[in-house]
């Protein structure tokens, strides 16, 4: 394919690729869904697990979508990839400048997420295979994910500021939080880190600002927001006026074992960059 | 089977992280006494540190060691070997210390962990023979260092300052990925040993921008560097970190700010290719030099003061690159590292100690501090003025005449002489400003030891240039990158000397006079001490932007809706 009618045909390929790896605005849509409360028990769509779910098989889809786009617009399709490189790169530090501000677990993953997919946008314009990055940077949010789950779970809410120095009364839960919030800010050796690392390396060849500048910035703002997270859950002093209940070796060996277990897909990223 | 000093690199790395893991597993059975565990793993380090040493000297030369994977990769050449003897002694000493220290401290497994951890960050990021290896431990580096200062989680202001470092370090770490990513598109390898001789292959490569490769590469190495080393502007984490233990400032101040001065001489074979990039390090380390410097004087605080003399040192340190003495900044780093540690280490005795007896002891420093009498000096201050410019000149002169004739030729062999005159000249003139009933004595003492030091410093300075950096050539190659035209170099050097010899002149008589210049010129006296009081609002400033860029990232996101 190419041509002016390949690059036609390519274009809603890519806009609805904009959904599944995100980009604003069609980003709204993503950051509804992740923000939405169950309202009753049979709202399946609405509980973690299948958020969670939905959160990994979008950047599949999002690949794929891609894939079959490159295809419609040929080689001639550079300067549209490269319009929606520097569209997903605006979103990238979009995202990550308003989570700086955010105190909300879910609107804390969802705007996470966005910024990060996003990103994959900037190695797509220049021939980074989408889906290893894609699936790296979205797996990374998942051990997050279910930990804020289970700060819902136990105090009705998942947000900073309202239940600090978890360290001191949830010691479990707390170390593992801290991992799972180094995981989802691209802190080696998280796959996220490996992602970023990944999009830098292949994304310089064709345009060194387009990809150092988003990619930079963008991982500067989630280590601040990171940071903002912690503070305001793991440290400070605890409530006396709260029940904790720490997390029981069960649990802690099932949200270590998938720590490690994404590390080791953080592992085979590497191989793939190298 | 694994080569000799294979098993010695992995080995002294993985001890480290085994301890740290040890050391959590056995703390409910063990209580205190996995400091054991911890200390023994240090111990270990360090011999096998020394014998790596040992055995790089017997052999020379450099051998690239992997586990089959692209990364992990261990480089063992005579920096990385020298940097791991320092790092494992260090940690030796700050475990060692810590024991007892951390005594009763609630979250005494976790110190021990996290110390663990650092150091065996640092050995993988000091020892790391490919660039995603560096990064990663450049990277890890400073998010173990945000967990050890938040030693008190209960504390706000630890918490503050911790993440004011982590945030340092990570603005450093993005040059990094960034020259990282360029040497990867232009050269297609990580491994350190093929990107050095791709380099020196093709010198001429250009990169971002059309820029020269070699020298955007020289710059980005250097952003990562200032952050690490407290460079000017990005210093304020340092000096503000004292809330973390004792031992952590100890560790930081004697190892981890060193990682800028690693990182330099690790990519020196990249230097060594650029034209200019190597006098912005001279700039900014001058800057830090002097900033530190000055701010250290204007401490009450002993520990906030140590850590204002480390930015200065780390300010030195820098300069030294930047004029092309790189392992002298080594050597630097290294002696810096050990009299830091203790001054450290020792700082918690000594504020002990003032609590229980305020008492300063009497004598001439006593007299000149507390009581203000300063006895007028038997000498006139022109012939006093004439031995402070001449006597540390002739040291520094001498000393370096001594050790190596050529070096004149080197325009950076000539800063740091003059660096040394001034040092020197400012002790003695502090000899003329105290008075005293011994004079000559004391005089006669400074410029004794003076001249020990400087010349211990050229001595092993030369010793590191002939262990570092054995060919000759290269050495020259490094000093003539930083070098700028001669003749503007010479009349900028003979300003320099002529100013500085007229300030002498200038201080020593309008102290003589008894009209000091902080008397004649009070108002900008005044006006600077104000400043330096705020620290330049440099850390103010930040604060300000933070709160400014919170505020409307919470605009924004309410004028979106959160979505």
């Amino acid at each position: 394919m190419g041509g002016l009618l390949g690059m036609m045909l390519a274009l809603p390929f890519f806009v609805l690729a904009g959904l599944c790896l995100p980009l604003f605005p069609l980003s709204i849509g993503i950051n509804r869904f992740i923000q939405h409360l169950p309202k009753h028990a049979a709202d399946r769509l609405a509980q973690p697990q299948a958020k969670a779910l939905v959160l990994l098989v979008l950047p599949l889809l999002g690949a794929m979508l891609i894939g079959v786009g490159s295809w419609l617009a040929g080689d001639g399709g550079g300067w549209l990839l490269n319009a929606f490189a520097f569209w997903g790169g605006l979103t990238s530090l979009l995202y990550a400048f308003r989570l700086l501000s955010a105190r909300d677990g879910q609107i804390w993953v969802g705007q996470l997420y966005t910024s990060a997919l996003a990103l994959v946008w900037v190695g797509v314009a220049h021939d980074v295979p989408p889906l290893l990055p894609a699936l790296g940077l979205a797996a990374s949010l998942l051990p997050l994910w279910f930990l804020l789950d289970g700060l819902t779970q136990r105090f009705g809410i998942a947000r900073t500021g309202l239940y600090p120095g978890l360290a001191l009364r949830m010691p479990r839960f707390a170390a593992l939080f801290i991992v799972a919030v180094l995981v989802a800010v691209a802190v080696p050796f998280s796959p996220a880190f490996f992602a970023v690392a990944d999009l830098a390396f292949g994304g310089i060849g064709a345009n060194e600002l387009l990809t150092l500048v988003p990619l930079s910035l963008a991982w500067l703002l989630w280590t601040w927001a990171g940071i903002n997270l912690l503070a305001g859950i793991v440290f400070g002093e605890p409530r006396a006026d709260l029940d904790y209940v720490d997390l029981d070796r069960r649990d802690v060996l099932m949200h270590g074992g998938g720590m490690v277990l994404l590390a080791l897909f953080g592992l085979v990223l590497v191989e793939g960059i190298l | 089977m694994a080569p000799f000093a294979a098993v010695l690199a992995y080995g002294l790395v993985l001890a480290m992280f085994c301890s740290a893991l040890a050391v959590r597993i056995s703390a409910a059975r063990l209580g205190e006494g996995v400091a054991r565990i911890s200390v023994a793993a240090s111990a270990l380090t360090f011999a096998l540190a020394v014998a790596l040493f040992a055995w790089r000297l017997g052999q020379g030369g450099t051998e690239l060691y992997g586990v089959g994977l692209g990364l992990f990769t261990l480089y063992v050449d005579a920096l990385s070997t020298l940097m791991a003897v320092l790092v494992s002694a260090v940690g030796l000493v700050v475990h060692v210390f810590s024991v007892r220290y951390m005594q009763d401290d609630p979250a005494y497994t976790r110190f021990f962990v996290l110390l663990d951890a650092i150091i065996g960050v640092i050995l993988l990021m000091v020892l790391a023979g490919d660039l995603l290896t560096l990064l990663l431990g450049w990277h890890l580096l400073g998010v173990c260092l945000y967990f050890l200062l938040n030693h008190d989680m209960r504390r706000p202001a630890a918490n503050r300052y911790a993440f004011w470092t982590l945030f340092t370090h990570r603005v450093g770490d993005l040059p990094l990925l960034a020259a990282i990513a360029l040497i990867y598109h232009a050269y297609g390898t990580l491994s350190l040993p093929a990107v050095f001789e791709a380099v020196a292959a093709a010198p001429d490569e250009t990169a971002l921008l059309g820029l020269p490769l070699a020298e955007t590469i020289g710059f980005l190495i250097l952003l990562a560097a200032f952050a690490k080393s407290a460079q000017f502007p990005l210093h304020t984490w340092l000096p503000y970190t004292m809330d973390g233990p004792t031992p952590v400032s100890a560790l930081m101040h004697a190892g981890i700010v060193n990682a800028g001065g690693f990182l330099i001489n690790r990519f020196a074979p990249v230097f060594v290719e650029t034209q200019s990039v190597l006098l912005l390090a001279f700039a900014v380390g001058l800057i830090t030099t002097i900033m530190g410097s000055l701010m250290m004087l204007m401490q009450s605080d002993i520990k906030k003061a140590l850590g204002y003399s480390t930015m200065g040192q780390m300010g030195y340190m820098v300069m030294e690159c930047g004029l092309g003495a790189f392992s002298l900044a080594i050597y630097h780093l290294i002696a810096h590292g050990v009299f830091k540690a203790t001054l450290f280490l020792g700082s918690g005795a000594i504020i002990g100690n003032a609590r229980k007896d305020p008492n300063i002891p009497e004598g001439e420093i006593y007299k000149f501090m507390v009581e203000r009498k300063v006895p007028y000096p038997p000498l006139s201050w022109v012939v006093f003025a004439a031995i402070t410019i001449t006597v540390p000149l002739l040291i520094v002169f001498g000393a370096h005449q001594l050790v190596d004739e050529g070096f004149l030729h080197h325009q950076g062999a000539l800063i740091l002489l003059l660096f040394g005159w001034i040092t020197g000249a400012q002790t003695l003139f502090f000899v003329y400003k105290i008075g005293g009933e011994r004079p000559f004595t004391v005089l006669l003492y400074v410029a004794l030891s003076f001249a020990a030091v400087i010349l211990t410093y050229v001595i092993v300075g030369h010793a590191f240039d002939a262990l570092l950096y054995p060919d000759p050539a290269f050495r020259e190659a490094l000093y003539r990158a930083a070098s700028v035209n001669a003749t503007t170099f010479a009349l900028v050097l003979v300003l320099l000397i002529v100013l500085i010899s007229a300030g002498w002149l200038v201080v020593f008589r309008s102290e003589a006079a008894q009209e000091p210049l902080t008397r004649r010129f009070r108002e900008l006296h005044l006006r600077l001490y104000a400043l330096l009081s705020r620290e330049f609002y440099v850390a103010d400033f930040y604060s300000r932007l933070g709160e400014q860029l919170l505020t409307a990232s919470r605009r924004l996101n309410a004028w979106l809706r959160w979505v």
